[in-house]
């Protein structure tokens, strides 16, 4: 029994070895993804509860993969976390810029990640 | 003759002297007869030469001062009503050659004024012309008096064409006329206006524009004319987008590491790693992110410091055979890492070179590092090196990415990255304006061959030591 599935999406190995730990250590089922090509493959496979996504990275980035998700019928509600290391507002270009539930900036706690993956979940619960 | 002129004193003074002659020819026994026709003939004589002597002195002094009363009359607001004897003519021709001498003085003193003038006006338009930002200056009228070398450039004006036309058919810019317009119209002086916007040339990429506008006014301020100051500032927009790209990338460099290093401290600290062997790799993964922390932040200094030009080298003769060697063996891990295949054909001729061994180092792992980068999985990476005259020529080829032909003069520029390929490796932009910098230094050179989709070349050639 599981409290919910997230979707990790990030180049960084390291940010991906940490969170998975975190959130499964807090009975999370995790997958992980590099890219943003990737993490629609994995969506594609099962929609999860919550999405994770870097915002710089190669392929496809991650406000690239919010626009496809938010394009998908099955996915245009699913709660996002971006995480980014440019501060808390995407840059400009990026406009119309679709709806991202809460943006993180980097350097980031993972305690404070579990705090708010917990609360998002909680207030789209049936 | 209405005035009894001095010179009629001879002629009287000669019938005088005939008279008593005659009387003295009478006492003196000579028949009447005798005396008086020699007394008629002397007094015909007399009248003769009166006549003569009107005609030939009187008539051109009468017509002497005739004209100088003309002269006078038309001149000289202070002209004598007339000349009473040949003093007042030629006390008056005094005067006159008085005046006419002021006044042709003034006349040269005017003359070398006007040329003073015109010598600064060369002057200043010359400056103008030459300044290297763009000069219009326009009337009140709002037609152009003068377009500079730099603004006719700027705006496709043909010289000589536009002078003297109004500045709305001479412009294709509307947004300047109105503002030169604005400026001109204005009643009452105004501190200067400055202003950017962006134009787009009938030819060429679209440019930002920086722009001062002044109006020229007299001593009552009233606006006798406008003059334009145009400067490009495309480039500083440029250097600004370049600056704040270069600030997000670093910062994002940056902040990756140190993410992991408070993640992972965060996570020994709440106990998450359960077990020895998890809690020993988590602190290997901080040592290791604080150690690319620390390289990164000595990568950024190096290359301001080379900029600034305060690197010190350490010249030597460096053997390049064991150098090329050996950097080919430190990356060949990485490239295999992503199956792609290495090979080197190093010449044994290659002599030495004088350089800093550790940057040139560098340069070279900077090369094959972007190489294995930029070169998708399973494709092939040469490095070779031969001697080419009194140069060393070092080539390293891929068959990656490759570069956009637009992109490749601006792959040295510090900080600038490649649009196109930079969602295949993270990288500062830093890397091949450092190397650039590097080569200049040891009075190297560095060239670049590309075509997207097929891959890199590039060639270094450093001069071989003496």
């Amino acid at each position: 029994m599981t409290d919910g599935s997230i979707l990790l999406v990030d180049d960084d190995f390291h940010i991906i070895q940490v969170l998975s730990l975190k959130l499964n250590n807090a009975k999370f089922q995790v997958r992980t993804a590099s890219n943003g090509e990737e993490a629609l493959e994995r969506i594609e496979e099962s929609v999860p509860d919550l999405l994770i996504t870097d915002y710089s990275m190669p392929v496809m980035t991650g406000m690239e993969l919010v626009k496809a998700v938010r394009a998908r019928e099955d996915t245009m509600d699913l709660p996002i976390i971006m995480l980014t290391a440019r501060g808390q507002t995407v840059e400009e270009s990026d406009e119309p810029a679709p709806r991202i539930d809460l943006l993180m900036s980097k350097p980031f706690s993972p305690r404070e990640i579990l705090r708010n993956v917990q609360a998002l979940l909680e207030k789209v619960k049936p | 003759m209405r005035h009894f002129n001095r010179a009629c004193l001879l002629p009287l003074f000669c019938f005088l002297m005939i008279l008593s002659w005659f009387w003295f020819g009478l006492l003196n026994g000579t028949p009447f007869g005798v005396s008086l026709y020699l007394f008629i003939g002397a007094g015909l004589a007399i009248l003769v030469s009166v006549l003569l002597l009107q005609v030939s002195l009187f008539r051109p002094l009468a017509g002497l001062k005739h004209e100088m009363m003309n002269f006078s009359r038309t001149w000289l607001t202070d002209a004598p009503e007339g000349f009473k004897d040949m003093d007042e003519i030629s006390k008056g021709l005094i005067r006159i050659h008085d005046k006419v001498d002021k006044t042709t003085f003034r006349v040269k003193e005017l003359e070398a004024t006007i040329n003073v003038f015109s010598i600064e006006k060369k002057q200043m338009e010359t400056i103008l012309r030459s300044l290297p930002i763009g000069v219009l200056i326009t009337d009140r009228f709002n037609e152009l008096i003068l377009a500079n070398d730099v603004a006719r450039k700027l705006f496709c004006l043909k010289a000589g064409e536009c002078q003297g036309q109004s500045i709305g058919n001479v412009l294709q810019w509307q947004e300047l006329v109105d503002l030169i317009h604005e400026t001109s119209n204005r009643k009452v002086k105004v501190p200067r206006r400055r202003m950017e916007l962006p134009y787009q040339p009938e030819e060429g990429d679209p440019k930002v524009l920086r722009m001062i506008l002044s109006s020229i006014t007299d001593n009552t301020d009233q606006v006798l004319g406008v003059v334009t100051i145009i400067q490009d500032a495309t480039k500083d927009r440029e250097i600004d987008r370049m600056k704040s790209e270069f600030v997000a990338n670093v910062s994002h460099e940056l902040k990756a590491p140190l993410a992991s290093i408070k993640a992972y401290t965060e996570m020994l600290i709440d106990g998450e790693a359960s077990d020895a062997d998890t809690q020993r790799e988590f602190c290997s993964i901080i040592e290791a992110e604080a150690n690319r922390l620390s390289n990164m932040i000595d990568n950024l200094l190096d290359i301001s410091r080379l900029e600034a030009g305060v690197v010190q080298m350490n010249m030597e003769r460096v053997n390049l055979i064991k150098m090329l060697n050996s950097v080919a063996d430190t990356m060949r891990p990485s490239a295999e890492k992503k199956n792609i295949t290495m090979s080197t054909d190093i010449s044994q001729y290659i002599v030495p070179v004088q350089g800093d061994k550790d940057q040139l180092n560098r340069v070279l792992v900077n090369l094959v590092s972007n190489a294995i980068k930029y070169t998708p999985e399973g494709k092939t990476i040469d490095l070779t090196a031969r001697l080419e005259g009194d140069l060393i020529r070092i080539d390293v080829a891929d068959t990656g990415y490759g570069i956009p032909e637009d992109a490749l003069p601006r792959i040295f520029e510090k900080f600038y990255r490649v649009k196109e390929n930079s969602r295949f490796a993270k990288g500062t932009g830093m890397g091949l304006a450092m190397v650039k910098r590097i080569l200049e230094i040891h009075n190297a050179e560095i060239k670049v061959k590309s075509k997207p989709g097929e891959g890199s070349c590039f060639s270094v050639f450093i001069p071989a030591a003496e």
